[in-house]
């Protein structure tokens, strides 16, 4: 493969890995299908008429104006990074088409750096970041191997060729310098990456070189029963949670479910529809949130406090507030990107408005009210039916309890939340089909009397009706519940699927309680995560991808301190990191290093294996497709420049004369005499042709190939006397 | 300049919006930048460049200039190394060729490569270079390193080849032959010139027996050897008074140099003579010989030419010889013997053809066209 078609080979994959990039990154497939195919095949039909046209202008010009026209139209919905992105790959795909100079190999070189750039804008997910991992060395290697194709081409017959000899020789050194600069060039800007202080500057141009790419998620403010509402099945993740005490110790366990609330919903209209009611300023309060700067108090401070570091993986949008998930009851948030921050005072719901994209925030959490909090005064509470009241009063009874608010001791209301929660998980049965109740029946009472099953969202109704009904103030609280821990990254994943809807009630102190109504078997068994082999290997990968957000996507100003500045007490300079890593491993203790150490390891290994298996594969592969045999494969696989020879090795193989490994080319032409003088005497030529090539850089061409492929037709056909 | 811009609008995005990636993107471009000078002057420190010395030149004829690139690094190997000859006042091969570039993909750590530039010269004289320089884009076309080596070093460019009509030469040639100035000497030939006495160290073989035998004294036979046949080409440039014209004078100095050329083809002995510069080379018929009389005439200098000057003295005036006028015919300036050529009307002399138009284009060549980047054209 000569300098030419090397350089062919990197820049179409480089192309075609910008498109891939920016089409996983914009959540585009069609747009890959689409562009992929066209730009591979305009590069491989003008490949071959370098210098020359393979559109003519006046067709270049027509679509060149087509891209124009197209590009104000869209400019007119507004001017985005996909409208750019799709420009840049029309204009592309022109380009390829047109005349083909070093200069405009430069131009698509340079659209698709600006393609990936404009992927890096659309999206921060690892898979858009895995691609821009791969196009970054692939970019270096095309771009050398352009600097040396246009200082061919500028130079014209000035420049000299690389002899045929050498050509193994310069590529394993172009890939090795290539190599050397992709690891210089990484380590260099990870130097950048860690020195540039982070929050100097956030939004000071709008929202220039924010992510574009806003995430809607399944859950909601609202739930109307009988529909989908926040119920899904997908697996996409919605969140990384890591959950730690004031010691800074993890939390999280495959058996531990943490439940986070997002919205607290509280009107009801009787036919299935429950809503959150939006508190008015007093009872709310809006705040801006600066990152970098230390928490913003969202209720009083009351120990033991619960440290839960949350990313999300991508925001609903500009303009619109996001809720976030906490547990029970925040106390203190810390942004790291600029917001602004809503709370309200009573439900404790948290919600954000940010610019989309991959949000991370800190929230601490105190499952103990503090008194100051407490609003002594009872709230009044919705009655609800007579029917509701007479089952309540029913499971109530069974238990010894008042159902008489005015007479039951607030004692009891803890025990009858209880009781009800109790009643639901026994006699009724999850299920995730949906059923609408006939007529216009309220879909609870459907539930409770007559199906007696559904889902979450029935149970949590059922409970806060129920509840309301013997006169215990109790809410709807939608949100997720994390069971999925990765015990490799320490952090739970929370899915689409894990979104969840239980209940909160008032017992005796004015505080508010957790009660899942839904039954737990059927919950954990929905919630469980996968196991098995494919299991194994989806948190694996999930892992990798919670490290790619939680050290590339998520490294804030916070971390950058954390990594770099001391802290007090601490030595500064090299002594005081020297220091520090010497106190996390003492702290770590034995245990947990030699427990990383050996997944290192492990993972170098698996890594190693996996490389070396591929390349097996695909050298195997590739000489399958060559089509070459067992004898000719040790010489074909070393430095073969010549096909023909390969030709001569296999003929000489079918015909029972292979050449041994260890023989001479020239040798083995003259021990063949011994079988004929005729056929040692062709393959002598296509030897000396060989040598001529491998050595001397002559390639045979025209009247001179078709004669030595002649010969070895004739090898072919041999004969040989019996 | 690009980079630039789009690094900036990188850094703005990536601290306008904390985009990770952005910042991320933002190191890399400073990365590249620092990578990209260190790898290209890491190789450009080990780059040695020599000079390949090569013959003369001549006018219209592609030549090569020869160059030897040497890594001595032990470590590192260059890659994407152009070769150029930085302009100057110092140097005057720009008034002869284009700017020669040449291009090396790759040089192996203590390795070399020798480059061969191809050039067209369009102009005769001395074409002199002084320093020449290796620059490199490599690895990211981001800046452009270079390192200088003075290697001085000079070229004669001769005067381009004229096609001379075949007749010509032979009337030349042979009246060379015919002349008073085509005198024998004894020596190895096959024609008798005379007897001597026998010396010690003669070979038997030569011996007259039969005179020996008549004389009692032994003689011996010698042969003779011609005298090459020797012709004059003398280059006769406008005197005192008379119209002086920078394209008939070019246009001689190209029908002196053919008509050297072609006689020298024809074995005769050739000697050049310009009275107004004072040079008379005798005839030889040496390629040495012939070089030495067209380096006279590669770097002869209008400016430097008499105006006051005479045919040369009694050697030219004895033998034949071809006598080319830069202005009109002046047959008083010669001898019986000259044959006269005007570079005003050089058609008896000169074979009308493709190669005489081509060659008469270039003698045409205007001095602009070889400015970079403009393509040559040649004028007919």
């Amino acid at each position: 493969m000569n300098m030419v078609a090397w350089y062919n080979r990197s820049a179409i994959l480089l192309l075609v890995l910008a498109i891939s990039a920016y089409a996983t990154a914009s959540a585009s497939p069609e747009f890959a299908v689409l562009a992929i195919p066209a730009v591979v095949a305009l590069w491989r039909l003008s490949s071959r008429k370098t210098g020359r046209f393979l559109l003519p202008r006046l067709v270049v010009n027509i679509l060149l104006l087509a891209v124009m026209v197209f590009a104000a139209l869209r400019a007119q919905a507004g001017f985005n990074v996909q409208t750019i992105a799709e420009v840049v790959v029309l204009i592309q795909v022109i380009k390829i088409g047109d005349r083909r100079q070093p200069r405009d190999d430069a131009q698509i070189l340079s659209m698709s750096v600006f393609l990936a750039i404009a992927a890096m804008l659309d999206s921060n997910g690892m898979w858009t970041g895995a691609q821009l991992a791969a196009f970054l060395p692939l970019l270096m290697m095309t771009v050398m191997l352009y600097q040396l194709y246009q200082g061919a081409v500028s130079a014209g017959a000035g420049a000299t060729e690389t002899p045929a000899g050498r050509q193994s020789s310069f590529r394993r050194q172009l890939r090795a310098t290539c190599g050397l600069a992709t690891v210089g060039t990484l380590a260099l800007s990870l130097i950048v990456f860690v020195l540039l202080p982070r929050g100097i500057g956030a939004n000071a141009f709008g929202s220039m070189g924010v992510a574009q790419h806003a995430r809607e998620t399944a859950f909601t403010n609202s739930v109307k029963l009988g529909q989908q509402g926040i119920i899904s099945s997908s697996p996409s993740i919605v969140m990384d949670l890591v959950v730690r005490n004031e010691g800074g110790e993890n939390l999280g366990g495959a058996d531990l479910v943490q439940y986070l609330r997002g919205a607290v919903l509280t009107d009801y209209d009787g036919m299935g529809q429950w809503s959150a009611s939006i508190p008015d300023r007093p009872q709310r309060a809006e705040t801006q949130m600066i990152p970098g700067e230390s928490p913003f108090p969202v209720g009083s401070p009351v120990v033991p406090m619960i440290e839960q570091s949350v990313s999300l993986r991508g925001t609903s949008g500009k303009d619109r507030w996001q809720y976030l998930f906490a547990l029970w009851r925040p106390t203190r948030i810390q942004f790291s990107r600029p917001g602004y921050l809503t709370h309200e005072l009573q439900s404790h719901v948290l919600r954000a408005k940010i610019d989309p994209g991959p949000f991370d925030y800190t929230v601490w959490s105190s499952p103990v009210e503090s008194p100051r909090d407490i609003d002594p005064a009872r709230t009044p509470v919705p009655r609800g039916s007579d029917r509701l009241r007479s089952i309540a009063t029913g499971i109530l009874d069974r238990f010894g309890i008042d159902a008489n608010p005015e007479s039951r001791p607030q004692e009891d209301d803890t025990r009858a939340a209880r009781a009800i929660q109790d009643y639901l998980r026994t006699n009724f049965t999850y299920t995730l089909e949906q059923e609408s109740p006939p007529g216009d029946q309220d879909p609870i009472e459907y539930f409770l009397q007559e199906r007696k099953k559904g889902h979450c969202e029935y149970f949590a109704s059922a409970m806060v009706l129920l509840c309301r009904s013997v006169g215990i103030n109790a809410r709807m609280v939608t949100g997720y519940i994390a069971t999925e821990f990765n015990s490799s990254t320490g952090a739970y994943v929370v899915r689409e699927s894990n979104a969840h809807a239980w209940v909160e009630a008032e017992d005796k102190d004015h505080h508010f309680k957790r009660y899942d109504p839904t039954p737990q078997d059927d919950l954990m068994r929905l919630h469980k995560p996968a196991s098995g082999l494919f299991g194994r290997l989806q948190h694996a990968l999930e892992a990798v991808e919670y490290a790619w957000n939680s050290s590339i996507i998520s490294f804030d100003e916070r971390t950058r301190q954390r990594l770099l500045g001391p802290t007090r007490g601490e030595q500064a300079g090299w002594l005081g990191r020297i220091q520090r890593v010497s106190n996390r491993v003492s702290n770590a203790g034995g245990k947990q290093v030699l427990a990383a150490l050996i997944n290192g390891v492990a993972v170098f290994l698996a890594v190693t294996s996996a490389g070396l298996v591929l390349s097996w594969i695909v050298r195997n592969v590739r000489i399958r497709l060559g089509g070459r045999t067992s004898i000719s494969r040790a010489i074909a696989t070393t430095r073969n420049d010549s096909r023909l020879y390969t030709k001569l090795l296999r003929a000489l193989a079918r015909q029972g004369l292979a050449k041994p490994g260890w023989r001479p080319p020239l040798e083995h032409a003259g021990a063949l005499a011994a079988v004929s003088a005729h056929l040692a005497a062709d393959v002598r030529r296509v030897v000396d042709s060989y040598y001529r090539e491998r050595f001397g850089g002559h390639t045979p061409e025209g009247q001179e190939k078709k004669a030595l492929l002649e010969l070895v037709r004739r090898v072919k056909r041999f004969r040989p006397v019996r | 300049v690009i980079y630039i811009v789009v690094t900036f609008f990188v850094a703005v995005g990536a601290i306008n919006s904390q985009n990770n990636l952005l910042f991320a993107s933002l190191g890399l471009a400073i990365g590249g930048l620092l990578i990209s000078g260190i790898l290209s002057g890491a190789s450009l420190m080990g780059t040695r460049l020599e000079r390949i010395p090569s013959g003369p030149l001549r006018v219209g004829e592609r030549a090569v200039l020869g160059y030897r690139v040497r890594n001595v690094n032990r470590l590192f190997p260059a890659f994407g190394l152009t070769i150029t000859e930085p302009q100057s006042e110092s140097v005057t091969w720009p008034r002869h060729i284009r700017p020669p570039r040449g291009f090396v993909a790759h040089v192996g750590a203590r390795g070399e490569c020798i480059l061969e530039l191809p050039v067209d010269p369009v102009r005769r004289g001395r074409m002199s270079f002084d320093v020449a320089r290796i620059s490199t884009t490599f690895p990211f076309g981001l800046a452009r390193k270079s390192v200088s080596f003075s290697l001085p070093y000079w070229l004669v460019v001769h005067p381009v080849e004229l096609p001379v009509r075949a007749a010509v030469l032979r009337k030349l040639t042979v009246r060379a032959v015919t002349g008073a100035g085509a005198a024998v000497v004894p020596g190895e030939g096959d024609e008798f010139y005379g007897l001597r006495e026998y010396a010690d160290g003669d070979s038997p073989r030569w011996i007259a027996w039969r005179r020996s035998a008549r004389t009692g004294q032994l003689v011996v036979r010698q042969n003779t050897t011609p005298m090459p046949r020797q012709l004059w080409i003398v280059l006769r440039t406008p005197r005192e008074g008379e119209p002086r014209g920078g394209r008939e004078l070019e246009r001689a100095i190209a029908i002196a140099a053919a008509l050297a050329r072609g006689a020298f083809k024809e074995g005769a002995a050739v000697g050049l003579a310009i009275p107004a510069a004072g040079i008379a080379l005798t005839p030889q018929s040496t390629p040495r010989a012939l070089r030495q009389s067209l380096d006279h005439l590669a770097v002869l200098d209008e400016g430097s030419l008499r105006t006051g000057f005479d045919f040369p003295g009694s050697s030219v005036r004895s033998a034949a010889s071809v006598v080319v006028h830069a202005g009109e015919v002046d047959r008083g300036f010669g001898s019986s013997r000259s044959y006269h050529v005007s570079a005003l009307d050089p058609g008896d002399v000169l074979a009308p053809g493709p190669e005489l138009d081509r060659g008469l284009a270039l003698l045409d060549f205007p001095a602009a066209d070889l400015r970079p980047g403009k393509p040559r054209r040649a004028r007919a």
